[in-house]
């Protein structure tokens, strides 16, 4: 649910009206860049989410069931 | 094999995205300086399909391999695009001033790449493969970013192709006003204090200093507007423009500390005096989009952008779109590297067609006003008095020597314009005008930018003449085609 929330997310949010801190015309595609590299970290968090959870798991002194998932294929 | 197909033509559309940010950012917010086409966004297309497929045959091949060249490729693919992204972005980022003002120290400018590279080196040295698998998470971070430039393509297709030339049949009979021709010649940037020495024009001009004994130097004419923006509205409009905007898509005129759009199409403009003296009107000039300003009021219309790149004309080339983006790049060190180059194309290109503009036959129908702005000694410069010689930074505008080479060259194409005139047998008869929109903004030896040189050489004019009453060069050329109509109605009696 998280990547599609943020794709609705960065089509309708995207266009900010220029804000009198910003110079109109600066910025622009800044905020929905902003808002897709979100989504990109979500792609990411996905592949490296194995990762995640046995280092966790290793802090907490339990063993890994599963290998790192770093090391799949695109 | 699906998926690697998939995430390769992913990431490979992804990668071509990500180089033309900049073209997307601009397109979502300076349209007006791209004067942009149809064909360009057909071109912008083009490029963009040729270089995700040579991304994705690329990354089909290297992204499931573990091993150090495939990382070494990829780095070497992705780094262009992200360069390009970094680019746009540091463009985009509302405190840019701050970032260029810090990066013109040296140390930092040289530093921040050379830890960037030493780090990027020791991790592919040591850890080849979190090194690659790093590199690919980071191209799939950024991967989205795409959707981002496909949405400004697909706002900026549907705004349809700014008016960029025209020309207009002479009709049968002209109405015959007696005028003579005028050719106005507007160097952007072509300073006072260079040009002149103690009221003289110096001896590295020669061109000009022919030109000069037989001409009007008006000494003490004051600039239309502070930078191009505003000074050449003033000089179409005939009256001194207080500000100027581009909002929307829209030339805006601040006046009263309100924004209004700018008209340069009133009867008290330029255009209108000189179609209501009977002249054939024609404007060839770069930066601003003319022939959608002047549309009903000049005859034949030439305007390029500054920013838009078109090398080979009106012929399609999908080259273009990636050599815009390069212009689009910041000019600072290591973006300069690339920019430099695609800029220097592109002046050279902007000069040879604005020059072809001047030198076109002036037709046998009604006397010819024409003025033409030029893009030197502007930077980025690029030429010498030999021509076409790009430095390594032509973009360097302290100390002022490559602006003085610029002007040089200037010089040289005043008198090879006014030479292609004699060699018609037509210099005598027509009015020639050399002028500046502003003069040099970044120091050396201008004492005032606001302080324009403005010859002007009448119809049967032999004789040089000063005159030092201070006037405005908005006003100035609109009386010199009143003046024009003066001295070509005097020739005609005498004849």
């Amino acid at each position: 649910m998280f990547i599609p929330c943020l794709t609705i997310a960065v089509f309708l949010l995207g266009e900010l009206p220029a804000s009198a801190y910003v110079d109109p015309g600066t910025g622009s595609l800044l905020y929905q860049t902003a808002l897709t590299v979100v989504l990109g970290l979500g792609l990411v968090f996905r592949r490296v989410r194995g990762s995640v959870v046995d280092f966790v798991k290793r802090l907490g002194g339990r063993q890994s069931s599963s290998g790192s998932v770093d090391t799949q294929q695109h | 094999m699906a998926r690697r197909t998939l995430v390769s033509l992913w990431l490979g559309f992804a990668l071509a995205a990500l180089f033309f940010y900049p073209l997307a950012a601009a397109l979502a917010s300076n349209l007006y300086y791209l004067q942009w086409q149809t064909a360009d966004m057909a071109e912008a297309v083009a490029a963009w399909l040729v270089l995700a497929l040579v991304f994705a045959g690329i990354l089909f091949v290297v992204w499931p391999r573990p091993t150090r060249s495939a990382a070494a490729i990829l780095v070497l693919v992705a780094a262009l695009p992200l360069a390009s992204l970094a680019a746009g972005v540091a463009r985009e980022l509302p405190y840019d001033d701050v970032m260029r003002a810090a990066w013109e120290h040296r140390l930092l400018r040289l530093a921040v790449p050379a830890i960037l590279a030493a780090a990027f080196a020791l991790a592919f040295l040591l850890r080849p493969e979190a090194f690659g698998r790093w590199i690919r998470r980071s191209l799939v971070l950024v991967s989205p970013v795409s959707l981002v430039v496909a949405g400004a393509f697909v706002t900026a297709a549907p705004q349809g192709s700014t008016l960029v030339a025209f020309e207009r049949a002479e009709p049968a009979a002209g109405p015959g006003s007696g005028c003579s021709p005028v050719l106005a010649l507007l160097f952007d940037e072509l300073s006072f204090s260079y040009v002149y020495t103690g009221g003289a024009i110096a001896p590295e001009f020669p061109s000009l200093r022919r030109f000069g004994a037989s001409a009007t130097h008006y000494l003490t004419v004051s600039a239309p507007g502070r930078e191009t923006l505003s000074a050449v509205p003033s000089l179409l409009a005939a009256r001194r423009v207080e500000g100027m905007r581009v909002e929307n898509d829209r030339l805006m005129e601040v006046a009263d500390g309100t924004l209004r759009p700018f008209d340069a199409a009133t009867r008290d403009g330029l255009f209108a005096a000189a179609r209501d003296r009977g002249f054939r009107s024609e404007m060839g000039g770069y930066y601003l989009a003319y022939c959608e300003l002047l549309a009903g009021l000049v005859d034949a219309c030439r305007s390029r952008s500054f920013y838009n790149v078109n090398v080979r004309g009106d012929r399609f080339s999908p080259l273009d779109p990636v050599l815009t983006t390069l212009v689009l790049w910041p000019r600072q060190f290591p973006f300069g590297l690339l920019k430099n180059r695609a800029f220097a194309i592109h002046q050279r290109d902007l000069v040879e067609e604005l020059s072809a503009f001047a030198r076109r036959p002036f037709g046998g129908g009604r006397p010819v006003f024409r003025l033409v702005h030029f893009s030197v000694p502007h930077l980025p410069f690029v030429f010498d008095a030999g021509g076409y010689d790009p430095p390594l930074n032509p973009l360097q505008t302290s100390p002022d020597a490559p602006y003085v080479r610029q002007l040089r060259y200037v010089d040289r194409m005043i008198g090879e314009l006014l030479e292609d005139l004699r060699r018609q047998g037509l210099y005598d008869d027509t009015t020639v005008v050399v002028l500046a929109d502003h003069g040099y903004r970044f120091g050396g030896r201008e004492r005032d930018p606001l302080h324009i040189p403005f010859l002007v050489k009448t119809a049967g004019q032999q004789a040089r003449a000063e005159i030092v009453a201070p006037r405005a060069g908005e006003a100035l050329l609109k009386d010199v085609i009143a003046e024009a109509c003066a001295s070509g109605q005097a020739i005609a009696s005498a004849q």
